[in-house]
C-alpha cells in the first residue's frame, strides 16, 4: 500500500522519519548539542516545525534503547502536568520507596543532597528501562502566556533539582522566539539554559524544494511529480504560498495545507490513498490562494455547520465560530482546554451540540485531543489567529473581563486589590454570560461591598465636615451677633440687606427645583414616546435605564425592529420596513448599517446611513427573506452582526390583511 | 478489510464503562471502514459464555493470541479471571511482541462502605504489574478513558497501517505477522548475575551489595539496583555499552531487539579489548621514549598492522593484537598500569573459553545479518559476553576521566600557584553528567590537557590514551564529552583518521586542518591566532592527527611521506 506523505497540521514523530525532509542540517546540530549540554533550547517562529524537529528529526537519530522521550505540555499547570507524565511513565516515587528498603541504592544526588520527588520519579522511570530520559518541554511559552509567577517559580526549582540529581536525564525546551525574553529570569538560575540553543529557521525555497521533492520521490509515496518539472513545481508552490509578500520564507502549516489541497484537487480522494501526480499546470490551476489558513478554516466551519444543520437546525456558522472561540487566547495564541472548561465557557449552548461540533473538528484534524494534559486544542498555533479575529466586540469584551477577574483573583487574597468602581461597571453587564468560580463571585461581591463602604465613609466624612463648618459658623455668628448687639444701631441697615439677600437665594433655589421638576417631566414625556419599557416606571428605574443606555457596550443595546403595512395603493404588495432600536444619544457611534438580502432581490446589499430614520430601510413588495444578516458598522471600526427573520416576525405579529 | 481484534478484560463492576466503550469502537468503525479497517471486539461476557464448561488456559491463550490489542480495565478489585487474562496476554506479548496491552485503572469516588477485602486484589495487582515494568494509566470517567484511548488507538493504527503497507523495517515486518514459536527469554539475567559476582572482587559497592542481599535476584527492585551497580562499576566506556544491553533487554519482543542485542554484546566485548590494547600501545610508546624495546617479527607485524589498518579490527584481530602486545611487554619486562591484563595471556590462546567466546560472538554477529535470529542466539551472545567481561572484571578497579583545560591561578603574594584541573568523569550513565559543568580538581602541578586518561587509585599515575581514545567535544571546546575510540586509518588514501563515537558507533573523521599555526618566533601573530577559539580547536585536532603519526613512527619506524608535524 502506498503512503500519503503529508501530515497536514499534525507534527511529525519518530515513525514518520522516512517522510521528514528539509531539516537534515538542524537535526545534526541538535543531535550534537544533546551531547554537549544537559539542557538544549530550540526556538523559532510559530510554524517552523520545532516540535517535528525534536519528535521526528532528533528522535530518529537515536536507537530505541538510547531514547526515552517524555513530552511535557503545560496543560493547566506545568508542575502538575510534569508530575502526571512522570507518574504515567512509571515514576511513582512514593510507591517505590515505601515498597522496598534498598540501602544500596542511595537516594542522593551529586552533592549528597537528597533527591527531590521529581528526581526520584525520574530515577524510577530510568531503572525500568535503562534508557536515558529526554524531558521535552514543548510549547514552553505557554508557561509565560498562561502560567502564574508562582507556577513559574516552582517549575524553576524542579529543573534545578533535576540538574543536581545525577540521573540520566536531558532536557529540551522548545519555545516560540517572541517569548525568548521571558527566559532571562530562568537563565539567571540555570545558566546552561541558553548556552546550547538552536534557532529553527523558517522554510526557504531551497528547503521547501527538499520537502516537496523528497515527499514525492521516496519509495512508497502515493504522490509524484511530473518528470522534468520537479524544481519548477516546487518553486511554483513556494511562490503561490508566499504570494505578494516580500519574505524569503514561508510557514510550514501553510505549505502542508496547500499540499493537501493540491492533492485533493488532483486526486479527489478524501481517503488520500489514490496516487496523484503534481504538475506545473495543476499548481497553477490553484489560483490565488490568499490567506490559506483563514480560508481553510472558513471552509471547515461552513461545512461542519451545514453538515450538522439537519440535526441542530439552530446551528449556523456564527454559532460554530463561537464554539471554536475558547480555543484561542485574546492575543490569538492557542489555549488548550478540557471538555468541562469548554462547557463552562459556553453556558448557553446545548452540550450535545458542542460535543458533536468538537468531534467534527477532531475528525477534520483541526482540533486534537492531547492525552498528556487531558485537553483539546487547535491543531496548530497558526489557526488561533483567524479564530481570535472572528470574535465579536461583545466576545472580546467578555474575554477581557474574564481575564481581568481571573488575574485579580489568582493573586493571594492578602495581596489582592479590590475591583475599582470603573472595573465593576465594565464587568457587571457580562456577569450573567459566563460562570464564575465561587472565589470570583465572592471577590466581586466583596469589591462592591468595599466600594459601598468607601462611599458611605466619604458621605459620613462629608457630613462630619459640614457639621464642623456649621459649628464654626455658629461660633462666628455668635461673635458677630454680640458685635451686632454692641453696635446694633450701626449695623441695622446691613442686617436688613442680609435678610433680603437670603430671601433672594431661597427664591433662586425654589426656581431651580421647579426647573428640575419640569426637566424630569419632559424626560418622562420624551421617554414615553420610546415604548412601553419606559412607561410606568419609577424615576430611579428610568434613571437606571438611561444609565445603562449611556454606558453599556452598544452591542448589548441594539435590536432590529420591523414593521409591515399594506400598500397605500392597495393590492397584495406590502410596505416592509426595518430599523435599528438604539438609544438616540448613541446613534452617532454608528457609521452605517448593511442589510443583506437573500437571492431573489435585485439589490442584495442595501445600506442606510441615516441616523434620523433610525438607519431604516424599506421596500414595497410581495415577499421577504426568511433570514437576513444585518451588519452594523461602528465608527470605531468594529462590526456588530444581527440576524433578522420576517418569518419569526410574522409568527409574533400575524399580518392583519391576510 | 483488515480486522483488528480487541480483547477487553474487566470486572463486572465496570459493565457500564465497557458498554460505552463498545459504542466508541462502533463509532470508530464508522469511519475506519473507509480505510479498510475493522475493529472487532472480543468481550468478556461473550468469551465466558463460549467457554463456560471447558475453560482451559489454552483457550484463553488461543483467544488472546489471536487478538491485536488487549485492554484491561480495573476499578476496586481485580477478578481472578481478569488477572489471568492479563497474565496470559502479558506472556503472549513477551513471546510474540503482540498483542499490545493497555491497562487502565479507574480513579473515581467510591463509597467507603462498599470497600471490601477485594481491594487488596487491586493493590496486589498494581504492585505486580509495576514490578513487571508494565505501565498503566488512570482514568476518571468513561469520557476521559475514551479520550485517552482515542489518542492511543490513533497511534496504534498509524503504526499498524504502516506495517501492513510494508514500507518500513522489513525485518520487523516479517516477524510481526507470522506465528512463530519463540521460547521465553529472560534477557540479562545471566549477565547481571555473573558480572555482579565478577566485579564484586574489585568493587566495594558490588561486594557489600552481594554480602547483604544474597537473595537479590528474587527482588525486582534489587535486580535494578544490581544492574546499575554494574553499569557504573565497570570502567566508564564499558559501562556505556552494558547500559545499552540492559536497556535492550527491557524492550518488548521485536526482531530489531534481537539484532541490536547481539550487535551490542559484540560491541561491549570489542570496546573492552580495544581499551586494553590501546592502553598497552600508549604505554609502549611512553616506554619507547625512555628505552627502545625489542620486538619479535610477529609483534612488530601486529603493531604495524594496527597503525596501517584501513578497516576496523574485528574481535579476533584485536585478540591477536592484545596477545602480541602483552608478550612484547613480558619479553621486554616493561611495567604496565593495568598489570592484571598481563596475567590473562594464557586465556588469549586458541581453544580457551575466552578465545571461543570471542569467536562465537563474532559468528553470531555475522549471522545476525543473514538469518532470522532467535532468543537463544541472544542468550548465547550474553553467555559469551559474560565470559569475556568476567575475565576482564579487573577493569572495575579503574576509572577514566577526560581532562579538559588546566587553569593556573596565582594571586599576588601567593608563594605558589594552583592548578585547577577541569575534567569530566566518564561513567556508564554518561547522560547522568547533567550539571553541564565539568569537575574541578585543585593540584599543585599541571597534567596534560585535552586528554582521556585511565587510572586506578592515584590520579597522577595514569595512562594517557590520546590519540587512541579522544574526547571530541573536549577538543572542540564545545562542552560535554563525546568519547571516540580509534577505528582505522585511511593509510592508502588521504591519511585521515577514523574514530567511532561510543554512544552510537558512528564514524568521526579527524583530518589535518588547512589552518597552519603561525611561526613560534612571531609572538604577536601567534597570540592573535591563539585568541580565536576556532584556531585553538583546529590546533587540538591537528594535534591528535600528528600524535597518531608520531606514535606510528616511534613504534614502527614508518614515516609518512606526506605528514609534517606542524607543532
Amino acid at each position: 500500500m502506498k503512503k500519503y506523505p503529508f501530515k497536514f497540521l499534525d507534527s511529525y514523530d519518530r515513525e514518520d522519519r522516512v517522510v521528514f525532509f528539509g531539516r537534515d542540517e538542524e537535526i545534526n546540530t541538535l543531535y550534537e548539542m544533546v551531547f554537549q549540554s544537559p539542557v538544549v533550547l530550540v526556538y523559532g517562529a510559530s510554524g517552523t516545525g520545532k516540535t517535528s524537529l525534536i519528535n521526528c528529526g532528533l528522535a530518529g537519530k537515536f536507537q530505541p534503547h538510547d531514547w526515552l522521550d517524555l513530552m511535557v505540555r503545560r496543560g493547566n499547570n506545568i508542575n502538575t502536568s510534569l508530575k502526571t507524565i512522570l507518574k504515567n511513565a512509571g515514576g511513582d516515587a512514593e510507591e517505590e520507596s515505601s515498597q522496598w528498603v534498598d540501602d544500596w541504592d542511595n537516594e542522593t544526588g551529586k552533592n549528597g543532597e537528597e533527591l527531590t520527588p521529581t528526581s526520584k520519579a525520574l530515577k524510577a522511570i530510568y531503572q525500568k528501562s535503562f534508557r536515558p530520559i529526554y524531558l521535552i518541554f514543548d510549547q514552553f511559552e505557554e508557561l509565560f502566556i498562561l502560567g502564574s509567577k508562582s507556577e513559574q517559580q516552582e517549575f524553576l526549582e524542579t529543573i534545578k533539582g533535576i540538574l543536581h540529581s545525577y540521573q540520566p536525564v536531558k532536557m529540551i525546551f522548545s519555545i516560540r522566539e517572541e517569548y525568548l525574553g521571558y527566559l532571562v529570569e530562568f537563565e539567571r538560575e540555570i545558566p546552561q539554559l541558553l548556552q546550547k540553543k538552536l534557532r529553527v529557521e523558517p522554510m526557504n525555497l531551497e528547503k521547501v524544494k527538499q520537502v516537496i521533492i523528497g515527499a514525492a520521490t521516496f519509495e512508497g509515496s502515493n504522490i509524484g511529480i511530473k518528470t522534468g518539472e520537479e524544481y519548477a513545481v516546487a518553486e511554483a508552490i513556494f511562490q503561490k504560498i508566499k504570494g505578494s509578500k516580500k519574505s524569503l520564507t514561508i510557514q510550514l502549516p501553510f505549505l502542508q495545507v496547500f499540499l493537501d489541497k493540491l492533492y485533493l484537487n488532483i486526486s479527489g480522494d478524501h481517503k488520500r490513498e489514490k496516487p496523484a501526480e503534481f504538475t506545473l499546470a495543476k499548481v497553477n490551476e490553484m489560483g490565488e490562494i490568499g490567506d490559506i489558513l483563514s480560508n481553510f478554516l472558513e471552509e471547515q466551519v461552513a461545512s461542519i455547520s451545514s453538515e450538522l444543520k439537519g440535526k441542530y437546525p439552530k446551528l449556523n456558522a456564527e454559532t460554530t465560530w463561537k464554539i471554536l472561540s475558547p480555543f484561542a487566547t485574546l492575543e490569538g495564541t492557542k489555549e488548550p482546554i478540557s471538555k468541562k472548561e469548554l462547557f463552562d465557557r459556553l453556558p448557553d449552548f446545548d452540550k450535545k451540540l458542542v460535543e458533536e461540533v468538537l468531534l467534527a473538528f477532531i475528525n477534520s484534524r483541526m482540533l486534537r485531543y492531547n492525552e498528556s494534559i487531558d485537553s483539546f486544542e487547535i491543531a496548530h498555533d497558526s489557526l488561533a489567529k483567524p479564530i481570535a479575529e472572528k470574535r465579536s466586540v461583545e466576545e472580546k469584551a467578555l474575554l477581557e473581563i474574564k481575564r481581568l477577574i481571573k488575574s485579580q483573583v489568582s493573586i493571594k487574597e492578602e495581596a489582592r486589590e479590590y475591583f475599582s468602581e470603573k472595573q465593576l461597571v465594565f464587568i457587571e453587564p457580562y456577569l450573567e454570560k459566563f460562570k464564575q468560580t465561587k472565589e470570583e463571585t465572592d471577590w466581586i461581591k466583596k469589591s462592591e461591598q468595599y466600594i459601598r463602604e468607601q462611599k458611605d465613609l466619604a458621605a459620613k466624612n462629608k457630613l462630619l465636615e459640614m457639621n464642623r463648618k456649621k459649628r464654626e459658623r455658629r461660633i462666628w455668628i455668635g461673635v458677630i451677633a454680640s458685635i451686632i448687639l454692641v453696635s446694633i444701631s450701626f449695623f441695622v441697615i446691613r442686617e436688613i440687606k442680609n435678610r433680603r439677600s437670603q430671601i433672594a437665594d431661597l427664591e433662586r433655589d425654589l426656581a431651580r427645583q421647579k426647573d428640575l421638576d419640569r426637566t424630569e417631566e419632559l424626560l418622562r414625556l420624551v421617554m414615553k414616546g420610546r415604548g412601553r419599557n419606559y412607561e410606568d416606571v419609577t424615576d430611579s428605574a428610568l434613571m437606571d435605564i438611561l444609565y445603562k443606555e449611556r454606558t453599556y457596550p452598544l452591542d448589548s443595546l441594539i435590536s432590529i425592529e420591523a414593521s409591515v403595512s399594506p400598500s397605500n395603493k392597495g393590492g397584495n404588495n406590502r410596505n416592509f420596513t426595518m430599523w435599528l432600536d438604539v438609544p438616540s444619544f448613541r446613534k452617532e457611534e454608528i457609521k452605517e448599517v448593511h442589510y443583506h438580502f437573500c437571492p431573489g432581490f435585485i439589490d442584495r446589499l442595501r445600506i442606510s446611513r441615516d441616523p434620523s430614520s433610525q438607519f431604516s430601510i424599506g421596500y414595497l413588495g410581495y415577499g421577504y427573506c426568511p433570514v437576513m444578516k444585518i451588519e452594523i458598522l461602528l465608527n470605531a471600526g468594529d462590526t456588530i452582526t444581527r440576524n433578522f427573520s420576517y418569518e419569526e416576525y410574522f409568527k409574533a405579529n400575524p399580518p392583519e390583511d391576510s | 478489510m483488515k480486522t483488528i481484534r480487541i480483547f477487553i478484560a474487566s470486572s463486572s463492576e465496570l459493565k457500564e464503562d465497557r458498554d460505552q466503550f463498545r459504542n466508541f469502537i462502533s463509532q470508530q468503525n464508522d469511519f475506519l471502514h473507509k480505510k479498510g479497517l475493522y475493529l472487532e471486539l472480543v468481550q468478556w461476557e461473550n468469551f465466558l459464555d463460549a467457554i463456560s464448561d471447558s475453560r482451559l488456559q489454552n483457550e484463553y491463550n488461543e483467544a488472546i493470541r489471536n487478538c491485536d490489542i488487549v485492554l484491561c480495565l480495573f476499578f476496586t478489585k481485580v477478578g481472578k479471571y481478569t488477572a489471568e487474562e492479563f497474565d496470559t496476554a502479558y506472556q503472549v506479548f513477551k513471546e510474540k511482541g503482540k498483542p499490545r496491552i493497555w491497562t487502565y485503572f479507574k480513579n473515581a469516588q467510591i463509597n467507603t462502605g462498599s470497600i471490601t477485602d477485594e481491594i487488596n486484589t487491586l493493590l496486589a495487582f498494581k504492585k505486580k504489574i509495576g514490578d513487571l515494568g508494565h505501565f498503566y494509566t488512570e482514568y476518571t470517567n468513561i469520557d476521559n478513558l475514551i479520550n485517552q484511548y482515542r489518542f492511543q488507538l490513533d497511534k496504534f493504527l498509524a503504526i499498524y497501517e504502516e506495517e501492513i503497507s510494508s514500507w518500513k523495517d522489513p525485518i520487523a515486518n516479517k516477524k510481526g505477522g507470522q506465528e512463530s514459536q519463540v521460547e521465553q527469554v529472560f534477557f540479562n539475567e545471566e549477565l547481571t548475575k555473573r558480572l555482579l559476582e565478577a566485579i564484586s572482587k574489585h568493587n566495594k559497592k558490588a561486594a557489600d551489595f552481594l554480602g547483604a542481599n544474597s537473595d537479590w535476584a528474587e527482588n525486582p527492585q534489587l535486580v535494578r539496583t544490581a544492574k546499575r551497580i554494574i553499569i557504573n562499576g565497570y570502567v566508564g566506556v564499558i559501562g556505556v555499552q552494558i547500559r545499552k544491553l540492559m536497556s535492550i533487554g527491557e524492550e518488548p519482543f521485536s526482531a530489531s531487539k534481537l539484532t541490536r542485542y547481539i550487535e551490542n554484546c559484540q560491541l561491549a566485548a570489542k570496546r573492552s579489548l580495544q581499551l586494553i590494547s590501546y592502553s598497552l600501545i600508549s604505554t609502549l610508546w611512553d616506554h619507547h621514549l625512555e628505552k627502545k624495546p625489542e620486538f619479535s617479527p610477529m609483534q612488530k607485524e601486529a603493531i604495524v598492522k594496527f597503525f596501517k589498518n584501513a578497516a576496523e579490527e574485528d574481535l579476533m584481530g584485536l585478540l591477536e593484537l592484545m596477545e602480541n602486545l602483552i608478550t612484547a611487554f613480558k619479553d621486554n619486562k616493561l611495567g604496565f598500569l593495568i598489570s592484571e591484563s598481563l596475567e590473562i595471556l594464557p586465556q588469549l590462546q586458541e581453544g580457551t573459553a575466552f578465545y571461543q567466546a570471542c569467536e562465537q560472538l563474532m559468528e553470531l554477529q555475522k549471522s545476525a545479518k543473514g538469518k532470522e535470529l532467535s532468543g537463544k542466539d541472544c542468550l548465547d551472545a550474553e553467555e559469551n559476553l559474560a565470559v569475556i567481561l568476567g575475565d576482564l572484571s579487573f577493569l572495575a578497579e579503574y576509572r577514566m576521566i577526560s581532562i579538559n583545560e588546566i587553569d593556573f591561578n596565582q594571586q599576588r603574594n601567593d608563594e605558589e600557584g594552583l592548578y585547577l584541573h577541569n575534567y569530566t568523569f566518564l561513567v556508564g550513565e554518561s547522560h547522568a553528567n547533567n550539571t553541564g559543568q565539568s569537575n574541578v580538581r585543585r593540584e599543585s602541578s599541571p597534567v596534560i590537557s585535552h586528554a582521556v586518561i585511565l587510572f586506578k587509585d592515584n590520579y597522577r599515575k595514569n595512562i594517557n590514551l590520546d590519540p587512541f581514545i579522544i574526547d571530541y567535544n573536549g577538543l572542540a571546546l564545545t562542552g560535554g564529552s563525546k568519547i571516540c575510540f580509534y577505528s582505522y586509518c585511511n593509510t592508502y588514501d588521504d591519511g585521515n583518521l577514523n574514530f567511532k563515537f561510543i554512544e552510537d558507533n558512528s564514524n568521526v573523521v579527524i583530518k589535518k586542518s588547512n589552518n597552519p599555526k603561525p611561526d613560534e618566533e612571531d609572538l604577536n601573530a601567534l597570540n592573535k591566532w591563539l585568541s580565536k577559539k576556532e584556531n585553538r580547536k583546529d590546533m587540538n585536532f591537528d594535534k591528535v592527527y600528528s600524535l597518531f603519526y608520531h606514535a606510528k613512527k616511534t613504534l614502527t619506524g614508518i614515516e609518512e611521506e606526506t605528514t609534517e608535524d606542524l607543532f
